[in-house]
């Protein structure tokens, strides 16, 4: 069997230039793989259907091959039928299993819930912070208030009691700050005696206070 | 994704889950099966592919068939699962073809006689074996146009191909068909 460039008809059984013949052994002419394509995909021209009226050959090919299709298709559709009563349809345990993220409802509480959290975590951290600082600004001010003193110290006074004297306010001013520091971090402190409500009045963690003796 | 304007008789056939898995199910497990060679992977694909088209009814527009839609979806599926190194591994260790024993142990319709029915068998049979060298994308044209009977266009819509890739498939399934079938190709 062979091919050539031949002319070809189209769907209105005119001729045209594209395409190839086939011819078997004897020189009799048939249908291309393209034509044999389109003609089982159902395309009939006029044409074709005089060439497989007169080629037998063409004909009982078409025949066979369309035939074996039709039971392929036939015999898959009948098995897919039988396997999709077999298998269970699982499709309301999927459904179920994920159907609470589908509602936009979960999504705002979602993002409520997390915008609630921050806002609590924020206001807590702001008041945990608050006795430190206010510490700190006793501290200076207890501070600024000594240097104002030694700055008016009347006469007489020499100047190595006039610096003792400020440098013992600062020094109290800074035990204070560290006193207020101290505390909080003990505060921060959870024992398993205070998370069942057993702490006593005043019990004792063992964190070491440290206190500034000197400058 | 395949663009659509809703009809309402799309869309509630689409609302209705049911009605979906009814309707579309064994074509779907048909198409996927034949496609892949993949037994278990058709089972999976069909399934998240109704239930995918169903979370997603909403973007479907009516531009083409629901099935055409649906075949999208699938073939999408498929690609996604083909590329997890899992479905590689697995693959490899089973190979789960639909299973031609139980293909054939199907018969159509007492209509005809039982030496007709086991010609039909045979015939069947062949095709399938053909089907099995093709590769994976001519096996799911071949499917698509002579089982599944969608136009060309259609299966352009589904596979997202154009045309003339399309028709070369095709061309070269047919042939494979015809060689096995005893054709002269």
């Amino acid at each position: 069997m062979m091919e050539a460039g031949y002319e070809q008809k189209d769907s209105n059984g005119e001729r045209k230039d594209s395409g190839r013949e086939r011819h078997d052994n004897n020189g009799e002419r048939h249908l291309t793989d393209e034509q044999f394509t389109e003609l089982l995909m159902g395309s009939r021209p006029a044409w074709v259907q005089a060439h497989l009226v007169e080629c037998a050959a063409c004909r009982v090919e078409a025949e066979r091959v369309s035939g074996a299709i039709g039971d392929f298709a036939q015999q898959t559709l009948l098995w897919a039928e039988r396997r999709a009563v077999v298998r269970p349809i699982r499709m309301a345990e999927r459904q179920t299993a994920f159907a609470w993220l589908l509602h936009p409802q979960v999504w705002v509480a979602g993002v409520l819930a997390t915008a609630l959290a921050v806002g609590i975590g924020m206001t807590l951290h702001r008041d945990h912070a608050q006795p430190v600082q206010q510490a700190a600004a006793t501290a200076q001010a207890d501070a600024a208030k000594t240097q104002a003193e030694t700055r008016n110290l009347p006469a007489g006074t020499t100047k190595v009691q006039a610096e003792a004297k400020a440098g013992s306010a600062t020094l109290k001013a800074d035990n204070a700050l560290l006193t207020a520091i101290d505390g909080e971090l003990r505060a921060d402190e959870t024992t398993p005696a205070s998370l069942y409500g057993l702490e006593a009045t005043s019990y004792k963690t063992g964190t070491k206070s440290v206190k500034r003796t000197s400058n | 994704m395949i663009g659509c304007a809703m009809g309402e008789t799309i869309q509630s056939e689409l609302d209705d889950i049911e009605a979906l898995d009814r309707m579309y199910r064994a074509r779907l497990l048909r198409y996927v099966a034949y496609s892949t060679g993949d037994m278990d992977l058709a089972e999976t694909v069909v399934q998240d592919c109704l239930l995918k088209a169903y979370n997603g009814r909403e973007t479907f527009r009516g531009e083409c068939s629901v099935y055409t839609w649906l075949a999208h979806i699938a073939g999408n599926l498929v690609r996604d699962h083909q590329r997890t190194r899992k479905f590689q591994f697995w693959r490899k260790v089973q190979k789960t073809g639909p299973d031609l024993s139980e293909l054939s142990g199907v018969l159509p319709s007492g209509e005809s006689s039982p030496e007709t029915q086991i010609l039909a068998r045979e015939r069947a049979q062949q095709v399938t074996v053909a089907l099995e060298a093709l590769s994976e994308k001519q096996r799911s044209i071949f499917v698509m146009r002579f089982v599944d009977e969608m136009e060309l266009q259609e299966i352009c819509q589904a596979t997202g191909m154009q045309m003339s890739t399309v028709k070369t498939h095709l061309h070269r399934a047919v042939k494979a068909v015809r060689l096995k079938v005893g054709g002269r190709a």
